[in-house]
Parts: structure tokens; C-alpha cells; sequence
């Protein structure tokens, strides 16, 4: 046996012709292969794209550990993990996304502040720190403060004052970050009048969510003018930010525009008298925000507090990060939470999905309960997020199963290519079973070699990006061995099957037979 | 299934002539084309040791059909080719191998020589599917490209082979199991005068000095002077059996 799987091996070697191109044609499906399974792992560019968007970033680094699995507290740590029970401050994207969070807190690592943090130098070390990972392309802090609004109704009626409600004051870069203004000019998402331009910034201008009615029941349109109570924001002795709303500061806010921001839909089946039908709500993600420039935050901090660095007074909510290339969103994100372990780093997808396990972040009006939450894991893969359709996985299908298929045909002309020397064998007195172990060890080893070819092609390419992100080696190794097997075990099992086939279909003929037949 | 042997008659009156190293039976092979066209009708041989046989006839006698029943290349229709006392037809696929590896040397017209292997591998080839050890191997190849003169381009590949030489390849690796039979078909078929008489010497040396008995189909009518015996095949029967050149 081991002899006549030398002499496979040894004809692979010795038939250099025909094994090179036998080798670049299964090395083409294991680069179809790799490339299909790397897309797989990976996410779309478009991906989450409008949480991303209106967060400011692919990456969310919240303060503390807030996002908190089983194994990380199972972990042996000299420090103890504790109930933290400040989060009804919560504020921000924490806030929005984990409305549980509100309540109940959460647990900490004892002495661990939920400052992200807790002075002005610390922030700023916070940010070069974050800078300083590989694959980051720019940082956005979540700026935000809990303010009082009183409204008032439109410029004719202005001496008219409405009901006092929450809401936050969030800051937006409108000079550098340009998706959220893209994402809502592509999309034609301002309900009424526009979004920031770049010239809006240290303007006393905002722009509301236009589906906020739904959310506290309030209706604010364009050209209206809020009236904003701004707490005096200041540190504590522990560096804590506090809010004083016994000294507030008044400032007023034209809203120059409103906007939705539609997330995705329901569809359920309803019985109609015409029988079964389908019915479909479309979901917004709402947030009590009131969205002024950076400029304009800074300027009314300054008017509150005096001071020019919001950082002295004030923490951010979150930390977005803006990564350079998304398919790495994952490598980066890790990258983070090693540098950072005192603090949660997730991406703007992975939390998409942890968010909905949880319970949806956005309001559903009309469809009936059985058909929410969704709860499912594989309902809420990075994929399905956004879009209507995801082609991703039928593109993925189609490239792995040209892959096999280009396998596939080789490893059978291989086979029909060769019936002569079949032939020969059997007439020299070689058994069926002999060529069999030899005609399969040269299939095997040229689709494996040639699949590992086209596999390292992929991975040498992918390895160095990575590298360039600074994933670690060992992550990269665990990757790429996964991906290895899986692309051996297809290839060699799609060249074996279709090698046997016309294999044992020659050698079932007599020796004279397939002679004749060449 | 357990190879048959072949009762010769009994014991008490043993038969001292030589026995047949090959013979057949009644043997048919017909192929099917809407109605059963006879290639071999109804062939009974003897081929004894030592002996050199050229079979002989037009185009479609059924001289190549006959030589791959003799070899075991082919499965009969009905009759029997018994070698050695194993009915061929009787035997499995693998014990078939079995006997075209350990008795039979075929030669072919067209060489069929493996073009990736050196002249030597070639000749190795029906080794390899023994247990014979490397050294061996080695070593016979040696002798066999020796004798048929071809000792100096042991390492060349076919395609670096002139026609006669490939040839004489082909010869060598039939050899290469000492078989009990040489089965040539046609071997100078595909060759010019003067290569062809080179080949034809090369199996009667073969035949003259090592006894190897030899099978040959052949249109060429030089040849009948290397033979002991000529056969005569017309439409799948043998018509005729007459004294070769080298007859008694």
C-alpha cells in the first residue's frame, strides 16, 4: 500500500507539466475557498451601517466593564467584582441600548470608576492610548448632558411655552465626521429642513428626531426654538462628573431640521378573510437627543462652566472609534480591550446583536408580541442588519461552489487524462486496488498542496493586514488553521470523489478496453 | 474463487509430452453490434515452451483480439485460455493481475511506454507491483536494457527515444518478470525496414538464447523466418498452421 502511494507521490512530482497546472487550478479554489470563508467571517462594509453612523464610529469603548460576559467574571482576579448601583446616570449609547442598564447597574471591578475618565489629563492619555492602536483612523467621544428643554412652539408663536422635558445634549463633529450627514442625504432621512453643514459649528442650532412622539410623546418641528436648561458640569473629589441643575444656564437652539432613522422591519403573517397575508412594520432607532455641532457644545460648556476643554468638567459617555478598514473591526476591537482592560470595547455590530438579545432597541408599535423580541442568535447575525436582503452569503455560496467546482473538474481530467496509463498498468499486472491508492495519493496531493498554495496566497495577504492592526500571531494562527482544515477538507474531498468516479469506472473495463479506448 | 487446474488426463497414464505453456479452447469473442460479430471463432492453440510463434492474416482476422485473450488483457465469450494449467477466464480481476504480472509479457505496437518516466522506470514499472526489493529491481533493469542494447539511455524519456528504441523499452519491460510468455503485438508495426529487422533480432535473440517463449503478431512476412511455427487467422479462425524459418 505505502509503496504504490509512493508511486502516486512520486508521479505527482515526476508529471511536472501537468501537476503545475493541476496545483494552479487547486490552489484557484483554495484562494476561491479562503477568500469566500475570510468574507464570511468578516462584515460587509455596509454593515450596521446606520448605527454606525449616527454613534459616530465602528467601535464603541464604554467606561467600566458594562459589557460583561460569563468568562469574564469567572476569570481568577485578585481584584472582586462588585454591584455598581450609579447607572441610573446612565447617559448616551448605554443608555439607549442597554435600558435595562438604567436600573438595575451593573458590576465593576471593585474601586473601578464608570468615568471613562476622571480628570482632563487622564482623558486626553485615554485618547492618545487609543490613537496609539493599530487600525485606528480617528476617535470620536460621545459627548452628551442631561439637560431640561422647554420648547417653545414655532417663531409666530413664541411667547407660547410648552411643558418642561428630558433630554440629552449630544455633540456631533459636523467639521470631520461626515457619515451621519451622508448617511442622511444618500437616504433622505431629514423629515424637515437639513442636516449640519460644516459651517453650522459654534452655531446655536440642533436637529431632533422627528419620531421622538412615539418615545416621550413630545412633537418638535423645524424653526421651532429651544429653550435649554444646562446644568453647571463639574468634578467631584473623586473625579466624578456631576451635574448641577441648581445653577443652570438658559441657552436657546433653533432646530434647523428633523430626521428619522428607520432600522429595519418586522414582517408577520396575518390571517386575512382572504386568507394568509404579510404585514410589516418599520422600526426606528429613536433617541431623546437634541444633536448640536462640537463648536456649539464647546460654546455653551464655556458659557456653564468657563472652561474652553469640555474634558476638565465633563467625561464622555462613550468613545467611538472610527477603524480604517471595517472587515478588521473585530481584530482592532480586540486590540483595544487588551490595551484597555478596565474598560467594555465592542463593535458597533457585535453590540447590535448582544443589544438585541437583550431586547430591541427600537420601539415596536404595531406588530403583535408573538413576533418580538427576536431572540434567536441565528436571527441576529451581523448580516441581516439594515438591509433588506444580504447577498453576502448567496455571493459566498457561489464563489465556494465555483471553488469545488473547479476542484471538482480537474481532479476528473486528471483522472480521464491518464486512462491510457490506466491501461498500461493494468496490463503490466498491476490490481485495481494498487492504482486506486496510487491515482487517489496524487489527487490528494496535489489538491492539497495546490489548495494550500492558494490558501497561504489569501492568508499571507489577510496575516499582513492583520499584523499591520497588531493582531496578536497566536489569533492569527487560530484563525487561519481553522480556515486551513476547512479548505483542505473540501478540496481533497471534492478532488477524491470526482477522481473515483471516472477511476473506477475505467478500471472496471479490461485493460484492452481502455486501451482501445485511447 | 479458487483458480481451476486443468486435468490433463490420469495420473496412472502420465503423459510425457511436453505440455502446452498457453493454449485455448474453443475460444470466441464476438462483439455486439445489433448482431454478435465473431473477432475469435472457435480458436483451439498450443503454444509450448520455448517455442516462437508468429500469428499471421489480413486486417479484422482477429490476430490482435487473440493475443489480448492469450494475455488476460480481454475476457472471452465463450471458451477457455488456459496458461499454466489457471483457466484465464475462470480467475478474479485480481488473480488475472496476478498472472500478468508473475507470467505474461505483452508488447504492444503503439510502445505505450509512461512518457513522465525515464526508460528505466518504465521497465521497473511491473516490479513495483511485486515485492521485489530496490536492489533487485536496480539490478534487472540493468540486465534488461542491457540486452536489448539500450543500457546507455537508461535515463532518457520516451519522448527522447527514437521509434526502435522505445520499442526495445517496451521489450525490456515485458521482460522484466522472467513471464512464462512474450506476447508481441504487431511490435514492428509502427517501425521503418531497418528498425523493424533491429527488433525482430532482438526477440529472437531473446528466444534463441534465454528459450523465452514468444507470441507475435505480425503482417510482416520477414519474420516467419525467426519462427518455429506460423499461424494463419481469416475471420477469426485459424485457417492455417505451417512451419516457420526456424522449424523442424
Amino acid at each position: 500500500m505505502i509503496r504504490f502511494a509512493g508511486l502516486g507521490l512520486i508521479n505527482s512530482l515526476r508529471n511536472l507539466n501537468r501537476s503545475l497546472m493541476t496545483l494552479a487550478a487547486m490552489a484557484m479554489a483554495g484562494l476561491m475557498m479562503t477568500a469566500s470563508l475570510s468574507v464570511q467571517q468578516g462584515y460587509p462594509a455596509g454593515e450596521a451601517f446606520t448605527y454606525r453612523a449616527f454613534l459616530g464610529g465602528d467601535i464603541l469603548i464604554y467606561p467600566g466593564r458594562v459589557v460583561v460576559e460569563a468568562a469574564h467574571l469567572s476569570q481568577e482576579d485578585s481584584t472582586p467584582w462588585v454591584w455598581s448601583r450609579d447607572a441610573g446616570e446612565l447617559t448616551g449609547p448605554l443608555a439607549y441600548l442597554h435600558p435595562e442598564a438604567r436600573h438595575p447597574g451593573h458590576v465593576l471591578p471593585a474601586g473601578q470608576s464608570r468615568e471613562l475618565a476622571q480628570s482632563a489629563r487622564a482623558y486626553h492619555d485615554l485618547i492618545d492610548r487609543i490613537k496609539a492602536v493599530p487600525g485606528v483612523m480617528r476617535v470620536s467621544p460621545y459627548w452628551t448632558i442631561p439637560v431640561p428643554v422647554m420648547y417653545y412652539g414655532p417663531p409666530t408663536d413664541y411667547m407660547s411655552p410648552r411643558p418642561v422635558y428630558h433630554s440629552v445634549l449630544r455633540a456631533r463633529d459636523v467639521v470631520a465626521e461626515t457619515e451621519l450627514a451622508r448617511l442622511m442625504s444618500e437616504n433622505e432621512l431629514m423629515v424637515t429642513g437639513r442636516y449640519f453643514r460644516p459651517e453650522d459649528d459654534g452655531q446655536m442650532v440642533a436637529v431632533v428626531d422627528a419620531g421622538r412622539r412615539s418615545f416621550d410623546g413630545t412633537d418638535i418641528s423645524m424653526g421651532q426654538v429651544l429653550q435649554i436648561l444646562v446644568p453647571r458640569p463639574f468634578r467631584d473629589q473623586e473625579g466624578r462628573t456631576r451635574l448641577d441643575y441648581t445653577r443652570t444656564v438658559t441657552v436657546e437652539l433653533t432646530v434647523i431640521g428633523t430626521y428619522v432613522l428607520p432600522s429595519r422591519s418586522i414582517i408577520w403573517e396575518v390571517e386575512t378573510p382572504s386568507g394568509p397575508a404579510t404585514a410589516s412594520e418599520q422600526l426606528y432607532f429613536v433617541t431623546p437627543e437634541v444633536i448640536v455641532p462640537l463648536g456649539t457644545m464647546e460654546k455653551i460648556v464655556n458659557l456653564a462652566t468657563g472652561v474652553t476643554d469640555m474634558a476638565q468638567v465633563l467625561s464622555p459617555a462613550a468613545i467611538l472609534v472610527i477603524v480604517d478598514n471595517f472587515g478588521f473591526v473585530e481584530a482592532v476591537a480586540s486590540q483595544l480591550q487588551e490595551a484597555l482592560p478596565a474598560l467594555s470595547v465592542t463593535s458597533v455590530p457585535r453590540e447590535m446583536v448582544r443589544t438585541n438579545l437583550a431586547g430591541l432597541p427600537e420601539r415596536i408599535v404595531e406588530a403583535p408580541e408573538d413576533v418580538r423580541p427576536v431572540l434567536r442568535p441565528e436571527d441576529l447575525l451581523p448580516g441581516q442588519w439594515g438591509r433588506p436582503i444580504d447577498v453576502s452569503p448567496l455571493l459566498n455560496g457561489i464563489l465556494f461552489l465555483v471553488a469545488a467546482l473547479v476542484a471538482a473538474t480537474n481532479a476528473t481530467i486528471l483522472v480521464l487524462e491518464r486512462r491510457r496509463e490506466l491501461g498500461v498498468l493494468k496490463a503490466v499486472g498491476a490490481r485495481n486496488q494498487d492504482i486506486m491508492v496510487m491515482v487517489m495519493t496524487e489527487v490528494i496531493v496535489l489538491a492539497f498542496t495546490g489548495a494550500t498554495l492558494g490558501f497561504l496566497l489569501v492568508q499571507l495577504y489577510g496575516s499582513a493586514v492583520l499584523v499591520t492592526t497588531g493582531t496578536s500571531w497566536r489569533l492569527i494562527a487560530q484563525l487561519a488553521w481553522k480556515e486551513w482544515i476547512m479548505v483542505l477538507g473540501v478540496t481533497g474531498s471534492v478532488s477524491l470523489v470526482f477522481s473515483l468516479v471516472p477511476a473506477l469506472s475505467t478500471l472496471r473495463m479490461t485493460a484492452s478496453e481502455v486501451l482501445r479506448l485511447q | 474463487m479458487e483458480p481451476q487446474r486443468v486435468d490433463y488426463g490420469p495420473v496412472e497414464s502420465m503423459d510425457l509430452r511436453p505440455q502446452p505453456v498457453l493454449s485455448t479452447r474453443k475460444l470466441n469473442r464476438a462483439f455486439h453490434l445489433g448482431a454478435a460479430i465473431y473477432a475469435v471463432h472457435n480458436v483451439d492453440l498450443d503454444i509450448y515452451p520455448g517455442e516462437f510463434v508468429v500469428i499471421r492474416g489480413p486486417s479484422g482476422s482477429g490476430k490482435s483480439t487473440l493475443l489480448s485473450l492469450l494475455a488476460g488483457l480481454d475476457r472471452p465469450t465463450s471458451g477457455r485460455v488456459i496458461m499454466d494449467g489457471l483457466v484465464l477466464n475462470e480467475l478474479s480481476e485480481a488473480a488475472l493481475a496476478d498472472l500478468r504480472r508473475r507470467k505474461i509479457g505483452y508488447v504492444f505496437q503503439f510502445f505505450n511506454l509512461i512518457g513522465h518516466l525515464t526508460a528505466r522506470q518504465n521497465v521497473a514499472l511491473p516490479m513495483a507491483f511485486t515485492p521485489a526489493p530496490q536492489w533487485y529491481i536496480d539490478q534487472r533493469c540493468k540486465e534488461l536494457l542491457d540486452l536489448v542494447g539500450l543500457g546507455h539511455r537508461a535515463d532518457h524519456l520516451p519522448g527522447e527515444l527514437s521509434g526502435g528504441e522505445q520499442q526495445r523499452v517496451a521489450i525490456a519491460r515485458a521482460l522484466a518478470n522472467a513471464p512464462s510468455i512474450l506476447l508481441a503485438d504487431e511490435p514492428t508495426g509502427n517501425l521503418d525496414r531497418k528498425t523493424a529487422k533491429q527488433i525482430a533480432g532482438v526477440f529472437h535473440h531473446i528466444n534463441e538464447q534465454y528459450r523465452q517463449t514468444c507470441a507475435m503478431v505480425t503482417h510482416d512476412p520477414e519474420l516467419e523466418s525467426y519462427a518455429h511455427r506460423v499461424i494463419f487467422m481469416a475471420d477469426g479462425s485459424v485457417v492455417e498452421t505451417v512451419r516457420g524459418g526456424r522449424g523442424r
